[in-house]
């Protein structure tokens, strides 16, 4: 896919019923929408379940789609109501989700300081409020603008910027943080090595 | 002078290429020890957010077997109809039969024969509509091609006669079953010949 209009393409074609089409988009737009799912239901099964219903909606909705709005834009806008509904019934139904309150990054990561493993993405991102959450991923993981994220989250695209500067902040203070935790666990190790500058 | 915490949102608005790079900014931030290591742990524990873990699960397939699932509902519900349309159709040819049939007066405006024969005609498509709603696998082939002429010149015919005030609405509308009748055959074919373009015998309805 090499850019959006080809992806806006593929899916009025999916609208007119081309069922390739209908894969192409579901391929290229699926990281994206389980992302954003995972990040704001923040336990696995919640999200599977949330992808599975926003691809069952986008199959009926891309009947209607008429490439007014991104498809990536419009799918997310699709995966927010689903996930909106699954917090509603979570709260209902008190289901209790997946948390990792506490931020314990492998002293490994300080040395390499380019790969999380998932848990520890994870474990990072739920420090955040889910707005904050929601608002972090949309602008920094997934790649959209202030107006895009402020119309997928349905708000003015002024709380999108304090939501991303709030939960940039906050992140930044957690990885301070975590990696002088790690500095303090590797040090020994270093000065047994001989190799602490 | 501006503070730390406006100094940084600018500069996340900077790198989030929302905003322009501001030379007060810029000064501060030289002079701020606070704010650039901020900034270092900003850019680090994006990098390191943004890469990928974990690979998601695929949902593609899932997506794709509700879009058929979709698609053989709709194919379903248009097969439906259209028999339906088929069986409304023939319905109409005969009423429209039986009441020039009851019309004794009717043979002399055309004369006993043409009478007869439309009548007849009426009723032969009736009979062929209601065998296509009822087994279109076997019988719509066949009356399709005569169905679609027949209501093709019929429609022109009352259009013409509508627009030059020879005849009204009201008169043409026992051409109606035709039209009918050609809709519902159009929708039963269309889907079988999506589902079972080689098996005419195919029905959505096996799909299902």
């Amino acid at each position: 896919m090499r850019d959006h209009r080809d992806l806006e393409a593929m899916a009025l074609r999916a609208a007119r019923g081309d069922r390739h089409a209908f894969g192409v988009v579901c391929a290229t737009i699926e990281p994206d929408v389980w992302r954003y799912c995972r990040s704001v239901l923040r336990d696995h099964t919640s999200a599977e379940d949330a992808t599975q219903e926003t691809f069952a909606r986008i199959v009926t909705a891309i009947r209607r789609y008429r490439g007014d709005a991104p498809v990536r834009t419009w799918a997310l806008v699709i995966a927010r109501r689903v996930c909106s509904e699954a917090f509603r019934r979570r709260d209902r139904t008190d289901v209790p989700v997946d948390q990792q309150h506490h931020v314990h990054l492998h002293p490994a990561t300080h040395l390499h300081r380019s790969h999380l493993s998932s848990a520890e993405q994870d474990s990072l991102l739920d420090e955040l409020t889910p707005d904050d959450r929601t608002a972090f991923v949309l602008t920094q993981l997934l790649g959209f603008g202030y107006a895009e994220a402020a119309d997928i989250a349905d708000v003015p695209i002024g709380t999108i910027r304090s939501r991303v500067h709030r939960a940039r902040s906050q992140l930044a203070e957690l990885w301070a943080d975590a990696t002088a935790d790690a500095d303090e666990l590797v040090s020994p190790k270093r000065s047994v090595g001989g190799r602490t500058p | 002078m501006i503070d730390c915490d406006t100094a940084r949102r600018h500069l996340g608005a900077v790198r989030d290429r929302e905003a322009r790079p501001d030379p007060t900014v810029d000064e501060h931030l030289c002079g701020c020890t606070g704010c650039r290591t901020w900034l270092t742990d900003v850019d680090e524990v994006t990098r390191a957010l943004s890469l990928r873990a974990a690979t998601p699960p695929t949902f593609v397939d899932v997506a794709l077997e509700l879009w058929d699932a979709r698609v053989r509902r709709t194919d379903h519900i248009h097969h439906a109809a259209g028999r339906i349309l088929l069986g409304v159709a023939a319905l109409g040819c005969l009423i429209v039969g039986v009441l020039i049939a009851a019309d004794s007066a009717g043979h002399t405006h055309i004369g006993v024969t043409a009478h007869r024969e439309v009548i007849i005609l009426e009723v032969a498509l009736a009979l062929g509509l209601a065998c296509a709603a009822a087994r279109p696998s076997v019988f719509l082939a066949g009356i399709l091609p005569i169905l679609g002429i027949v209501a093709v010149v019929n429609l022109a015919v009352s259009v013409v006669n509508v627009a030059s005030g020879n005849s009204t609405l009201a008169t043409e509308i026992a051409h109606l079953p035709f039209v009918l009748g050609l809709i519902g055959a159009f929708l039963v074919h269309r889907v079988d010949a999506v589902i079972a373009p080689e098996d005419t015998t195919t029905r959505p309805v096996a799909h299902a």
